[in-house]
């Protein structure tokens, strides 16, 4: 008769908390992200508005330059305006960050059969995403909300601490703003990775689903002499929503909380996405 | 008692603690059907799982590393319920069949993530990770990026990854594929001793000879079913001795049915209700085609069909023994 000696040893030891296992694939993943050098540029580059801002914000706030220039305070009014360009600006570079980094975080996975890998481990597809979608978070955090905060702590500086409670709403606006549109275009992002394998094509599929938006908004309200296009058209939600949180009222005469809906559908539209592609198998039929 | 004083015996002292148990269990992928009704009892050792492509390896695979839950019935891994995944997940570690990675990431940072993914701090995880690259012998290549790894390194690091939790349970899908003779033996000896320590190896493969060299048993499934199980001697013959069946419907059926019984070229005949036919069962097909074609030509007998009704398990086995030549 056969018998099995059982001489393997179990591991004993403590595991890891569940919360912070999604970091590994955040460390990993964005170390890939900055080993190209052109991205480490761009990224880069997606400070230059920002920079650009600070310097604005100093000078109109420096005694020599004012005596030279003796209007520039009242020139550059530093107001839910000023914030409204920065985060428009920024949203462009933004995107263009997303469409290069976020095409490759899950299609390579999925390419490399990488899924059951994870998935046969004690991690689940929402920490998958979530250790993807922090990459995202990060950088597009560092080029809106991050800088954004900071001229406004170096304005505040300048003026003195109280403007930052007199505009206590504006730099609401700009944090809760910046995660809507973080959402939204990580979750399109990702989206689009999962479901086109080729990188190339998925950052093509970005921009494609982002202009095509803007077309069928434009269509629609120009047959409905109306606004209601908005809610087929996602970045131009976003840029609403975040317009709105920053107190400007008059970027369109959507209600915001039809904005708010046709955000959470947009949301929802996604999620249901990576629900399809998101498994440890393949079913052949 | 510690883990290394157990000793099990292979016969009925193995309780379900030791066992991988399927109980029976289909799955179904809406109307496609991955495995029906199978019921398995595992000792440990190596278990080859055999089929043609489709037959549901990869299925009952994923049943067993608890990527899938069965449609109905219950799957126990060493007493852990698939029910519970995440407790499942400790105990499996699994090889998928695709031969696919993060090129430019090094042997041993692929080992170390999944490792801390699977929540080993970073200490154990450096530990566990040295083990297994020793284990499969690549410490020397485990800081070279493993888009420069060969075919046979690159198994040998995915086989890392699956045994680096130290798991009582391998599941290896087509582990073999594509491997030089150098490289399979290599892979082969490193099965054998994971098995030598009263682990689970279970090893799937569409070809019946290559999993015949390493397998303490097999388990043939084609179409869903598992269709034999047992010693590959065993189920050879299982195969073998099973009589094909064939439909033929002709003239004078009752008569035709008696000259077949004559030339013992059948073991038994049913004749259609209304006599324009038969079902016959042959254990050797080529003196039942014989017989039949002498009796056509002999007594002018009007033939309308002959189709073999049941070449499933032989047409599998037969693929399978073929196949034998797309290897080495």
């Amino acid at each position: 008769m056969a018998v099995f000696e059982r001489t393997y040893r179990r591991w004993q030891g403590q595991p890891t908390a569940r919360a912070g296992r999604f970091l590994v694939l955040f460390r990993y993943s964005i170390g890939e992200v900055f080993r190209s050098k052109w991205l480490t540029a761009y990224f880069a580059l997606c400070f230059v508005y920002p920079l650009g801002s600070l310097l604005l914000i100093y000078l109109r706030r420096n005694a020599p330059f004012l005596t030279v220039f003796p209007g520039f305070e009242q020139a550059i009014a530093v107001d839910p305006g000023f914030f409204g360009v920065f985060v428009t600006v920024q949203q462009v570079f933004g995107f263009l960050l997303a469409v290069t980094v976020g095409p490759g975080l899950i299609s390579r996975d999925l390419v490399n059969n990488g899924l059951p890998l994870y998935l046969s481990r004690p991690f689940t597809r929402g920490e998958y995403l979530l250790g993807k979608f922090s990459v995202l978070a990060l950088l597009l955090s560092a080029v809106t909300w991050v800088p954004g905060l900071l001229l406004m702590l170096v304005h505040s500086s300048l003026v003195g601490w109280s403007w930052l409670g007199e505009n206590a709403s504006l730099v609401a606006g700009l944090f809760v703003g910046s995660w809507f549109w973080i959402v939204g275009i990580s979750l399109m992002a990702m989206a689009v990775s999962a479901w086109v394998r080729w990188r190339f094509l998925a950052g093509f599929g970005m921009i494609f689903f982002a202009l095509a938006g803007g077309l069928f908004h434009a269509m629609v309200s120009g047959i409905t002499q109306s606004t209601w296009g908005y809610v087929f058209d996602l970045p131009g939600l976003l840029h609403v929503v975040w317009l709105r949180l920053l107190g400007d009222t008059v970027a369109t005469g959507l209600p915001t909380v039809a904005a708010l809906i046709a955000l959470a559908g947009f949301f929802a539209f996604f999620f249901g996405l990576l629900h399809l592609k998101l498994r440890a198998y393949e079913v052949i039929r | 008692m510690t883990a290394h004083e157990s000793v099990h015996d292979a016969g009925p002292s193995l309780d379900d603690g030791d066992l991988i148990v399927f109980d029976n269990v289909s799955k179904f992928y809406g109307e496609v059907l991955g495995v029906n009704r199978v019921t398995l009892r595992l000792e440990p050792g190596i278990t080859g799982l055999v089929g043609p492509n489709g037959s549901g390896k990869s299925t009952l695979m994923n049943l067993m590393t608890g990527l899938l839950r069965p449609s109905e019935g219950s799957v126990q891994i060493l007493g852990v319920s698939s029910d519970v995944p995440h407790a499942l997940f400790d105990h499996v570690g699994y090889l998928t069949q695709f031969d696919a990675f993060p090129e430019r990431m090094t042997g041993r940072s692929f080992i170390d993530s999944f490792l801390r993914v699977h929540g080993f701090g970073a200490a154990d995880a450096r530990r566990l990770t040295e083990a297994a690259l020793e284990r499969v012998n690549l410490v020397d290549a485990a800081d070279r990026r493993m888009g420069g790894y060969s075919k046979g390194m690159r198994q040998r690091i995915r086989l890392a990854q699956a045994i680096a939790h130290e798991p009582g349970v391998l599941v290896l899908d087509e582990p073999l594929n594509g491997l030089d003779p150098m490289a399979r033996s290599e892979v082969i000896e490193i099965f054998k001793g994971f098995a030598d320590e009263g682990r689970h190896v279970v090893i799937s493969s569409h070809v019946l000879h290559e999993v015949d060299m390493v397998s303490d048993r097999v388990v043939l499934l084609t179409g869903g079913y598992v269709v034999a199980e047992g010693e590959v001697s065993g189920v050879r013959s299982e195969v073998e001795e099973r009589p094909i069946q064939v439909l033929v419907r002709c003239s004078r059926a009752r008569f035709v049915a008696a000259r077949l019984f004559e030339a013992e070229a059948v073991v038994q005949v049913e004749l259609h209700d209304d006599e324009g036919g038969l079902l016959a069962s042959t254990r050797k097909a080529p003196r039942f085609y014989d017989a039949l074609s002498r009796l056509v030509l002999e007594h002018d007998i009007d033939v309308e069909t002959v189709t073999v009704a049941d070449s499933d398990v032989r047409a599998v086995y037969a693929y399978l023994i073929e196949s034998e030549g797309d290897v080495q």
